[in-house]
């Protein structure tokens, strides 16, 4: 089951100065492992933006805080954490996506945050094709496993996107992002603070067993059919209704122990790595050192080996360290009496499993023996890796020459499987419980919600990142990605303050693949950059690759959290009444690489959009400036399909019974230099905004006096209809073909 | 009123409920399992929020419907009560019988079955008022045949009754209070939303009104003459009309 | 027979098993000292059992090697200490067709079934009147049949 290479054991001797125990190898398995360690990315991972006015809390815990603002006096901040459970999800569809959503859920719950929202970005196989069973499968039971979980726990849904490519089949990625409410002056750290010493370190949660044992170093290792069945080991097993206790347990224990006077508690969530993972990062992140006694830990079955208990990554636990006596009388209390741990799962509850100690020495005992005794900063330094950087493939070309039958190809780009309507599967998870849902999941290009009560502050999100992009040139997808995640959140009404990534990439070992993530990490990097934006939270996945060898796509997948200043300034993307002006902001380019309409019409070769992402700031700074005011009704982002599915999309609503028409001028009168084809069909980004008639003509001479690319391209109508130029659609036909296709996997 | 807002370990809307009843004009407050029912002393009214209490293992609201505090609930009940079962609320009510109440106590005569889909559905559904409004004490200010909006989030949603008789007896008592406006989407019988007792004082109500029960909350096109109006944004509407029961002054 | 009895069950901890054992124990059904769980799936073909419960792997939805474990049942009604619930009603044409992609031919129904296992302190199965007891707990007559040994 070790996953160490030789040339890692051979290490870990000499940093010894001795031969390891059995439970030492087995930590500096998962310790090492790429999940934990970034051994292949770290180095790169440094290039990426990670400051600005605003984040409250960067990188480097169990996640960032970036700062919401005011209300009532009482600065808050939003948790986010971006996490992918990418081959466990292969391997138990359901199980691996439920316990994806459960292991980031204690991420946001250990910095003192209550959770608002979850976000998840799906990547399946082949799926709607006859004779891909396995991909059905797995795209439905994963679709299920985040419901079953996030519905239960009672986060609400707040978007999520999914694309469908061959280079998934064998390995879907399955991200998940968490957004968390704390008040600015009340966050939880994941270390132990200064004078920690002698203090208690609290297990809670689940009864260790052995599920999930390996799990770090497996989530680390490529696929493999006949591997599948040997990992079994690994499977994690999700308890949503643990969590949900367990979360309204955690919201009772943080005030009454700053009543105590407990205000620096040291609280962290377990995972890759277990009990020695966790206690050993949360007290080495404050300088000091544990003494864990094994025999303490709750377990399932009394002959679990010592390396199970320290290192099995059971589900559902988190480790606090507080003061003995009162502030730990009460955690016992609330846990395992009040909240009755023990009737809600088997043997679960809340121990003390051993102490906080001023030398930075870490000791485990087991049965009386001391299986572990090494310095601390041993185990928590990880291990890096200069891999070899090779040429990532580009594979652009030269853009074919497209000359489409506008009314034979719309409905095809609308009902393809990355354009179509997602309300199928988004109605499998809860997008209203809490009450504070104020965009629905689908009905705008982010969620927003008004997590305050009685305050207007509103957050806004999106996820992105398109792999038919990624597969074409790795750091231009990755500037898309950001940009477009960036343009979503500001096509609510929302203002950008952050963004997280992340990377799912192939085999590091192999120059090409290891290529493509470094140039993504650039691409990143740039984009950010330009935008003003930090990155808070991230993760890297790496090993996705086919049985044959193959890589996913390149797949950086982007989180664009907003700020909304006031939620009665925000709008979802359907028309809202007709005699609006249609205004298109942004503008056209010739590239039809990877994009939808080129693979309807079977064009091969192309090549991406490039950003700019330095006009993508302005064009969102108006946006922002037209929904303060007032002029802009609805937004929408230019992406997969182009401007015409955009618009049409406007036109159908969500449900597609919006019924709020448009007519637009020919593509010639608007954008002169741009092939036909390319204009209505390509997907340079951009926006597409819905003006009051009143502003409309104002608003464009501004913006056109600021060096926008801003035009007028039509107006919208009662009738329900869509004109382009000469060609006229019925909203009726449209819907059809745009609301039906994953009805057949999701209804 | 007092207003016990009853949490169980797995139940996930009680804050929001809370809020609904407070901003109606109410008075509320959590009452957790833990605390036994003991603790539901001096209030006049109960509220069974939404959420998967014991995560609807077994089957919706079948663990909770056996909890000592439910037990005190429906004694309350039958005593007259008001009782609101919202959602998993709704599924726990049916489960002890209380709702629609036709047959002997303690036996459920009608059941919140998986929906005809097979799957969790999660989707705007208005409901219309289908029983006079005096028929049942949360609906007797409402204007016959109102519509009220509310959102539907549940796996297990599908009024089904026990037999003809007690079908007929739904029907002929009026207990069926709210239907679905549109789409029957979860396949429940008579396209029921929400039943009510023979004395008309507890309320089994599957989609959730306090779930657009905020101006905020409504759909885009009910909320777009107050686009920029950060106060009318956060005031209660629409769903929000079903809480106004606990402002009142309660006389048994 | 030619029904075929395939009962699936997980190889994972069953949490919605815990969660009826506890729920019994506060109801006061002393004498459960374990419950067990799986699921039914009774096939009538005309096929071997060995060829069914093939089937049934191939299909993924209904069994996953990482999780569960599969054997044929000798009989198609319960054994002592165990409680079958039924859906009246329910369609298996999901299944039916799932099983149709995965090979089996001339499936004439197929029904599923909740099989409870109710265990005494000592591994024995309960008597009569704890599975009386914790019928209604496990199945809801208005929709559900409980069927008992």
């Amino acid at each position: 089951m070790l996953a160490l290479s030789s040339s890692e054991l051979d290490r870990i001797s000499e940093l010894l100065g001795r031969e390891p125990s059995l439970v030492e190898l087995y930590a500096f398995d998962a310790g090492w492992s790429e999940h934990c360690s970034y051994k292949s990315s770290r180095a790169h991972l440094r290039k990426l933006p990670v400051e600005g006015a605003t984040v409250l809390l960067g990188v480097g815990e169990d996640a960032g805080i970036l700062d919401l603002g005011e209300a009532d006096g009482v600065r808050y901040g939003v948790v986010v954490a971006h996490e992918s459970h990418n081959h466990p999800s292969q391997v138990v569809p359901f199980e691996g996506a439920a316990t994806g959503i459960g292991g980031i859920v204690r991420d946001v719950l250990c910095m003192g945050g209550t959770l608002i929202g979850l976000l998840d970005p799906l990547r399946f196989g082949r799926a709607d094709l006859a004779g891909h069973a396995h991909q059905r499968y797995v795209a439905q039971s994963v679709v299920d496993g985040v419901g079953g979980y996030g519905n239960a726990i009672g986060v609400p849904n707040l978007g999520g996107d999914v694309y469908w490519d061959e280079s998934f089949d064998d390995n879907c990625l399955v991200n998940v992002v968490a957004l968390g409410l704390v008040r600015a002056d009340q966050v939880v750290h994941s270390r132990v603070p200064a004078g920690a010493d002698g203090w208690n370190l609290v297990l809670v949660g689940k009864a260790t067993d052995a599920s999930g044992f390996g799990g770090a170093a497996f989530s680390s290792l490529a696929l493999d059919e006949e591997q599948a069945e040997a990992n079994k080991g690994a499977v994690q097993v999700p308890d949503p209704f643990l969590k949900s206790v367990l979360m309204r347990a955690t919201y009772r224990a943080l005030p009454l122990l700053r009543a105590l006077g407990v205000r620096e508690p040291g609280f962290k969530d377990l995972g890759a790595g277990g009990v020695l993972g966790c206690s050993s990062e949360l007290v080495a992140a404050g300088g000091m050192g544990a003494e864990i006694d094994l025999d303490a830990v709750h377990v399932s079955a009394a002959d679990l080996p010592a390396e199970v208990i320290a290192v099995g990554e059971t589900q559902e636990r988190m480790l606090w360290a507080v003061p003995p006596g009162e502030p730990t009388e009460l955690l016992l209390r609330i846990y395992n009496e009040e909240f009755g741990l023990p009737h809600v799962s088997r043997g679960a509850r809340a121990s003390v499993i051993g102490r906080v100690r001023s030398e930075p020495r870490y000791t485990m005992l087991h049965r009386g023996t001391v299986v572990v005794d090494v310095p601390v900063q041993v185990l928590t330094s990880g291990i890096r890796y200069e891999r070899e950087v090779g040429g990532a493939p580009h594979r652009e070309s030269e853009d074919p020459r497209l000359c489409v039958d506008l009314a034979a190809v719309l409905p095809l780009v609308l009902a393809h499987r990355d354009v179509c309507s997602r309300e199928p599967l988004i109605r499998r998870y809860d997008r209203m419980v809490r009450g504070t849902t104020v965009i629905p999941a689908g009905h705008g290009d982010a969620g927003v919600i008004a997590p305050i009560p009685g305050s207007a502050l509103g957050v806004a999100v999106s996820v992105d990142g398109n792999p038919r992009y990624g597969k074409l040139n790795a750091r231009v997808a990755a500037e898309l990605a950001v940009c477009e995640s960036a343009r979503n959140v500001a096509a609510v009404g929302g203002e950008p303050i952050g963004l997280t990534d992340c990377l799912n990439f192939g085999n590091p070992t192999k120059p090409a693949q290891m290529g493509e993530l470094v140039e993504a990490i650039e691409g990143l990097g740039a984009a950010a950059r330009a935008l003003g934006l930090p990155y808070v939270s991230g993760n890297v996945s790496l090993y996705n690759e086919s049985s044959a060898g193959s890589s996913v796509a390149p797949s950086p997948i982007i989180a664009c959290i907003g700020r909304v200043a006031d939620i009665s300034c925000t709008a979802g993307f359907a028309f809202k009444r007709p005699g609006s002006a249609v205004v298109l902001l942004g503008a056209r380019s010739a590239a039809l690489g990877g994009s939808v309409v080129a693979e309807v019409v079977h064009a091969a070769g192309g090549s991406l959009p490039r950003p700019s992402p330095e006009v993508v700031r302005t064009e969102i700074e108006a946006v922002r400036r037209g929904f303060a005011d007032g002029s802009i009704l609805s937004a929408h982002d230019i992406s997969d399909g182009g401007l015409l599915a955009c618009v049409a999309e406007m036109a159908m609503g969500p449900n597609g019974e919006n019924g709020v028409g448009a007519r637009l001028s020919s593509a010639g009168d608007f954008a002169p230099s741009v092939p036909e084809s390319a204009a209505w069909f390509g997907e340079a980004g951009g926006f597409v905004l819905e003006l009051s008639a009143a502003a409309a003509e104002g608003v464009v001479g501004r913006w056109r006096g600021e060096g926008l690319d801003a035009v007028r391209i039509g107006s919208t109508v009662a009738e329900p209809i869509l004109s382009a130029g000469a060609v006229t659609f019925a909203l009726a036909e449209l819907s059809k073909a745009w609301l039906t296709p994953l009805r057949d996997l999701y209804a | 009123m007092k207003t016990a807002i009853i949490v169980f370990p797995g139940s996930n809307s009680e804050e929001e409920t809370l809020r609904a009843v407070n901003e109606a004009g109410g008075a509320g407050r959590l009452v957790w399992w833990f605390e036994g029912p003991q603790a539901l002393r001096g209030f006049d009214a109960f509220i069974l929020p939404g959420g998967f209490a014991y995560e609807d293992r077994i089957r919706a609201g079948a663990v909770a419907a056996r909890d000592p505090i439910v037990a005190a609930v429906i004694d309350a009940a039958t005593h007259g009560a008001p009782t609101l079962g919202i959602c998993n609320g709704a599924q726990v009510l049916v489960e002890t019988g209380l709702v629609p109440g036709t047959g002997p106590v303690g036996r459920p005569q009608a059941a919140l079955a998986p929906n005809a889909a097979g799957h969790f559905i999660d989707t705007y559904a208005e409901m219309v008022l289908s029983a006079p409004p005096e028929r049942c004490i949360f609906t007797r200010h409402l204007e016959p045949g109102a519509r009220v909006p509310a959102w539907a989030s549940h796996g297990e949603g599908r009024y089904a009754f026990r037999d003809d008789q007690t079908r007929r007896a739904v029907q002929e008592q009026q207990l069926l209070v709210f239907r679905y406006a549109g789409e029957n989407f979860n396949g429940a019988e008579l396209n029921c939303a929400a039943l009510t007792n023979p004395a008309g004082n507890a309320l089994a109500i599957m989609p959730h009104p306090e779930r657009v029960g905020w101006r905020y909350q409504q759909p885009q096109r009910a909320k777009l003459d107050v686009r920029g109006d950060r106060e009318a944004y956060l005031r209660p509407y629409g769903g929000n009309r079903l809480f106004a029961l606990f402002a009142q002054v309660f006389a048994r | 027979m030619s029904l075929v009895v395939a009962s699936v069950e997980l190889k994972i901890p069953d949490n919605a098993a815990f969660t009826a054992f506890d729920a019994l124990r506060r109801m006061g059904v002393r004498d459960v000292g374990d419950v067990k769980r799986s699921d039914l799936w009774i096939i009538e073909s005309g096929r071997l059992p060995q060829e069914v419960c093939d089937a049934l792997k191939r299909t993924e939805i209904i069994f996953n090697p990482n999780k569960h474990v599969m054997r044929s049942l000798q009989s198609d009604r319960p054994a002592p200490g165990e409680i079958w619930v039924a859906t009246p009603g329910r369609s298996h044409e999901r299944e039916r067709r799932l099983l149709e992609q995965a090979g089996l031919s001339g499936i004439r129904s197929v029904e599923s079934r909740v099989r409870w296992l109710l265990l005494d302190e000592h591994g024995t199965p309960c008597g009569h009147p704890t599975l009386e007891r914790a019928r209604d707990l496990l199945a809801n007559p208005a929709y559900q049949d409980a069927l008992i040994a």
